[in-house]
């Protein structure tokens, strides 16, 4: 009798711990749920596919859990509905959403999801987690679990390279080599650097900034590191020359969408293209296009003066998912979050948007894509955080809006265009 | 004189009119309460609000985009007479029977059949930089025409598409509506007297129809100040930089992408105090009409 009791003492003991270790993703509904999930990724031209995979296998890993996955309009519009949703305390149980300024502006309707991932939490890389920690600050909440990291470089077009007599092997590094490519590619008919709006520019000056403050670029929020600084200005200028001599193609900053100048370069109509490292734009969609070897990559353009060279810009997470304070679902909404960003969740979602992954556990495409290769090595080389994501909603608007006011339309001086600048981040 | 008019009349026409009266307060009075007092709060659309007295507005009296916003707007407003002189003309050439005049009636409404938004989409793929309108002027030996990406023409742009061509269908059915019920007699006058087609015009029709002129500018500053959000979004989203920037996306701007509500309302407030203007004018133009 005593052993028996002892052994249901064990029995209980070892079931309680694993309930509240957090640890499992397999969540037991009492009945059956629904938890409804808002993506913006969700779309039938997007990652739909491998999401319903990876849904069904959640589904299937958690009996008694249906997933309603629905299909929301990209940003702005997103937040927008986000907003809404607030505004009436109900809506999704899981919505995603990008890390930093985004996520921080909504943590008041995000619950922490910190005790739910202790036990992974060594598999993310640090950087990724400091991002998804609100504020930015290790040790504080985290309240959305990072899917993807996210950074920006240049993409070329090898068999462009090749017609225009560059070495396809040898990217154009410093800012001589790129405006001599660029003068070799436009001579032989070549778009040099095919444009998709404005965003072109706002990618560009991220992956020069990269190289002006290198691992300094943090300070531009304490402002130990301002826009002000030589380097910057000379970043800015050497845009300028790359718009006045017609080498970011003009016509592109009046797309109606930044995706047509993905297409357009991913159709094989440019030289070069600043794209990003994950989600659209990326290693594999410009692979899959133009062939795995055709495609070479470079993370910046070296300055003679910078300190710095070769740096990445890179933001630790990309898009990751948070659990809404409304839901019902919260423990089951955090599974849910977990399966998408460990695990074979993970592992299919890289696998078939060619997202890169923060979780350090999930890796192993190099093989088929030599540009991945080459982006893997600049990750494991000096990594410059990108400066967006730590400043206000709004921000990327309005910096936009003084790149169409200094490269498009010509209105703003050198001068000007830094004093404008530098007064964002203290908007 | 009101418990005259109750004593008279009875509880009734209150208990009538009751129902109009709840829908307005809640839909229209509650908001304008509502929005004057988010303008005077730093709010982002949920949670609390925060005190802030005025200084929503002393920010955005000091903001270069407001100011450019209400610049902006003052230009599409300038292309209301553009649109009026346009319809008012088309409409008289139609009624003078132009072979063919009921084709073209239904080709000049066509903008009104399309939504705002495929009206913008459409428009931003046909005057971009490398769309087919530049591809026409190229192909004539003319040079590009930055119709979208030069501030001072994509606000033009916006002017002729939205504020002149969009209206035109409509403008057409309303002034020929107008000009139907000028007498018949006096035009056979003017024709004995000899009047050629912009004399008749000019002082038979715009004369006959002045009332309906009169509204339609009215309703075409509504449209302008209040109206032209859907399709500034989709034909260039308040670009190039602060080209097309109007005080109504600045609105949705700040509200909606920035998530500052609160100074949002402010310029929401400016907004509504010039439609209450332009609504007042209106009403004292139907008044002095009708007396």
């Amino acid at each position: 009798m005593i052993k028996k009791s002892i052994l249901c003492l064990i029995l209980a003991a070892a079931i309680t711990a694993i309930a509240f270790a957090g640890g499992s993703s397999e969540a037991a509904p009492k009945g059956p749920v629904t938890l409804t999930v808002w993506d913006f990724k969700y779309g039938p031209n997007d990652a739909q596919k491998p999401m319903q995979q990876i849904d069904a296998l959640f589904m299937q890993r958690n009996p008694g859990v249906t997933v309603n996955h629905v299909a929301q309009p990209g940003e702005p519009q997103y937040y927008q509905i986000i907003q809404a949703a607030a505004s009436a305390n109900q809506g999704p149980d899981v919505a995603m959403f990008h890390p930093g300024a985004r996520e921080y502006g909504f943590s008041d309707i995000l619950i922490d999801l910190t005790p739910y991932i202790q036990d992974i939490k060594s598999q993310f890389t640090p950087a990724s987690i400091a991002m998804v920690s609100i504020g930015g600050k290790v040790g504080a909440p985290i309240k959305v679990l990072p899917m993807t990291m996210q950074g920006f470089g240049i993409y070329y077009n090898k068999d462009y390279f090749k017609k225009a007599g560059l070495d396809p092997e040898q990217p154009p590094k410093t800012a001589a080599q790129f405006l001599a490519a660029c003068e070799k590619l436009k001579a032989a008919g070549i778009v040099p650097i095919t444009v998709g709006q404005t965003y072109t520019i706002d990618f560009l000056l991220r992956c020069l900034v990269a190289n002006d403050f290198g691992p300094n670029v943090a300070g531009l929020k304490d402002g130990s590191v301002k826009y002000t600084d030589p380097l910057f200005r000379e970043s800015v200028e050497f845009v300028k020359t790359l718009v006045d001599k017609g080498y970011l193609e003009k016509d592109g900053f009046s797309r109606p969408y930044f995706m047509d100048g993905i297409n357009k370069f991913a159709d094989g109509t440019g030289g070069m293209f600043v794209g990003l490292l994950s989600d659209v734009g990326n290693w594999k969609a410009f692979s899959d296009k133009l062939g795995a070897n055709n495609v070479g990559y470079f993370p910046t353009i070296n300055f003679p003066d910078s300190k710095y060279t070769d740096q990445q810009v890179a933001q630790g997470a990309g898009i990751g998912y948070g659990v809404m304070t409304w839901s019902k679902n919260q423990k089951i909404g955090a599974a849910y979050a977990r399966f998408y960003t460990t695990g074979d969740g993970a592992r299919i979602y890289a696998g078939a948007t060619g997202a890169l992954s923060p979780n350090t556990a999930v890796s192993g495409f190099e093989a088929d894509y030599p540009a991945l290769k080459t982006v893997q090595q600049y990750l494991k080389g000096s990594l410059a955080l990108d400066y967006l994501p730590m400043f206000y909603n709004g921000y990327e608007d309005d910096a936009n809006r003084l790149c169409d006011r200094m490269f498009v339309t010509g209105e703003l001086t050198t001068d000007q265009f830094i004093t404008e600048y530098q007064k964002l981040i203290t908007k | 004189m009101r418990h005259q008019g109750l004593e008279r009349d009875g509880i009734a026409p209150y208990i009538f009119l009751s129902p109009l009266l709840a829908l307005l307060a809640a839909f229209i009075l509650y908001p304008v309460v509502m929005n004057l007092v988010a303008s005077l709060t730093e709010w982002k659309g949920y949670g609390p609000m925060k005190w802030t007295g005025l200084a929503n507005y002393r920010g955005m009296i000091a903001d270069q985009a407001f100011w450019t916003s209400i610049s902006n707007t003052g230009i599409l407003v300038c292309y209301i007479p553009a649109s009026t002189l346009v319809t008012v003309f088309v409409a008289a050439l139609l009624r003078e029977g132009l072979r063919g005049w009921q084709a073209y009636r239904a080709i000049f409404y066509i903008p009104n059949l399309l939504g705002p938004v495929i009206i913008g989409v459409v428009f931003s793929i046909y005057l971009r930089d490398d769309g087919s309108l530049n591809l026409l002027i190229k192909w004539a030996g003319g040079p590009t025409v930055r119709f979208l990406t030069s501030p001072s023409i994509a606000i033009n742009s916006v002017g002729m598409v939205q504020v002149v061509w969009v209206h035109l269908g409509f403008g057409l059915i309303y002034f020929l509506a107008a000009m139907n019920g000028i007498d018949q007699g006096v035009y056979e006058a003017a024709l004995i007297d000899g009047a050629r087609f912009f004399q008749t015009l000019l002082h038979v029709t715009v004369p006959s129809i002045r009332f309906a002129i009169e509204f339609w500018v009215v309703f075409n500053f509504i449209e302008v100040f209040a109206r032209m959000f859907s399709y500034i979004y989709t034909l260039t989203r308040g670009g190039p930089g602060y080209g097309t920037f109007t005080l109504e996306y600045g609105i949705f701007s700040q509200g909606f992408e920035k998530f500052r509500v609160g100074y949002s309302s402010a310029w929401s407030m400016v907004l509504f105090l010039f439609c209450a203007a332009i609504s007042v004018l209106q009403i004292r133009l139907m008044r002095t009409r009708s007396s």
